[in-house]
């Protein structure tokens, strides 16, 4: 990418934020975005692993949901919800091994990427890029763990629970009426909450309406933000009797 | 995957778009996937726009050459006036989006039939913005529109360190 274009110092604002670029020096920075090129995806498009096996997507604006459908009964799971300064499929950065996921877009997004083995060379030439890269990798296969333990753990209001506390959004303000804001998921239809907690729209859409009805979820204009934090966190604790009740519903 | 993927190149100036078009045609990309746009006017006291006098349609202008060669290699060329962005000159595939089917694409937020036609390639709001906004400055914007695979290839041939290429999927 060019260094005067506006989108260029945007990039790099948002590089700056992430854990994989945070801390790396300027002109290290600027050498990497140099090979970078731009992209965009529309809300909705939908793509298939191969395009990951011949570059690296760093995801600017927007989200991206990555998932794994079974083609015979069309079920499927969101195995990650990708936001701003994410890197998009980071495995296939370790192996050239080919493997299955859809990516899709939920909002118009943009990205910028680059060639996959100029990224690996960043791995093998770059220790400071590689400090940042093993700790995000790790972020991430924490996430897969949490997934895959909540998925076999703990029904599915507990992992509704756990899903939406996972995406408070840290350190942002409490607001004046006691709300707490959800990055990435605030706006989500039931479906794709289903699909992040291996469940169904139905069975999702019923104990969110319970929480709203509780009062520990607030909904307006499609905006979801959580009211009583304390009291989800206890849907959130399998053992607590108040979740136990609150599952007979 | 659907065919709404573009990749767009954008240059100061009609020598160097042109020579990225004959690149395009060496490396064997099909001219009917390409389209070239600009302003087609530079503040000139000469008569500005197309005309014909049998077969050929020809440009009038400081850009004669460039804009009635694009008419021969692509098939197809139009300059339009746009309330509230000026001139508009285009050939190759846009021609015909800029005309047709303009009721049916549902893009708001105001966008001229140019911003319509972007958007039916591929491109989002946003960088129909940027886009307008360098036409109007006279940059000229050389799009390629297709599979991902023919959009892929011409963004290896045309990418440079010097030379900026975006690529939208839709």
């Amino acid at each position: 990418m060019k260094r005067e274009k506006v989108y260029y110092e945007h990039c790099k604002n948002v590089l700056h934020q992430t854990v994989l670029f945070d801390g790396l020096a300027e002109d290290l920075l600027d050498d990497m975005l140099s090979l970078f090129r731009r992209d965009t995806w529309r809300r909705g498009v939908q793509l298939d692993s191969d395009i990951f096996q011949e570059r690296f997507y760093l995801l600017i604006d927007g989200r991206l949901e990555i998932m794994r459908v079974n083609p015979h009964t069309g079920r499927s799971i969101t195995l990650s919800l990708l936001g701003p300064g994410d890197g998009v499929d980071v495995v296939t950065l370790l192996n050239n091994e080919p493997h299955e996921l859809q990516a899709v877009a939920i909002d118009d997004i943009s990205l910028i990427s680059v060639p996959i083995n100029d990224a690996r060379d960043w791995i093998d030439l770059h220790p400071e890029f590689n400090r940042n890269f093993l700790p995000y990798l790790g972020e991430q296969m924490r996430k897969l763990e949490d997934l895959s333990t909540d998925l076999a753990l703990y029904d599915t209001m507990t992992r509704l629970a756990r899903l939406i506390l996972r995406h408070v959004a840290p350190h942002h303000p409490q607001s004046v009426c006691g709300k707490h804001s959800l990055k990435l998921i605030h706006d989500l239809h039931d479906e794709s909450l289903a699909r992040m907690v291996g469940s169904v729209r139905q069975v999702v859409n019923r104990h969110l309406q319970h929480w709203r009805k509780q009062g520990v979820l607030h909904k307006d204009k499609f905006h979801t933000e959580v009211t009583e934090l304390q009291l989800l966190q206890k849907f959130a604790d399998e053992s607590h009797p108040k979740s136990k009740q609150a599952r007979k519903i | 995957m659907s065919e709404k993927n573009t990749c767009v190149s954008i240059y100061s100036s009609h020598q160097s778009a042109e020579q990225a078009l004959g690149e395009l045609r060496v490396e064997g990309l099909d001219v009917q996937q390409i389209s070239i746009v600009g302003k087609g006017y530079q503040n000139e006291e000469h008569p500005v726009g197309f005309y014909t006098t049998g077969e050929h349609i020809y440009y009038q202008g400081v850009q004669t050459a460039f804009w009635s060669n694009l008419q021969k290699l692509l098939s197809s060329a139009s300059f339009f006036w746009l309330p509230g962005f000026g001139t508009l000159a285009t050939a190759g595939f846009i021609v015909r989006l800029l005309v047709e089917g303009q009721e049916s694409i549902e893009v708001g937020g105001g966008f001229n039939v140019l911003g319509k036609s972007l958007f039916s390639m591929g491109i989002p709001r946003d960088s129909i913005v940027d886009y307008e906004q360098a036409i109007k400055a006279g940059k000229i914007l050389l799009i390629v529109h297709g599979m991902r695979s023919d959009v892929e290839r011409a963004y290896h041939i045309l990418h440079s360190k010097t030379q900026q290429v975006a690529v939208h999927m839709a």
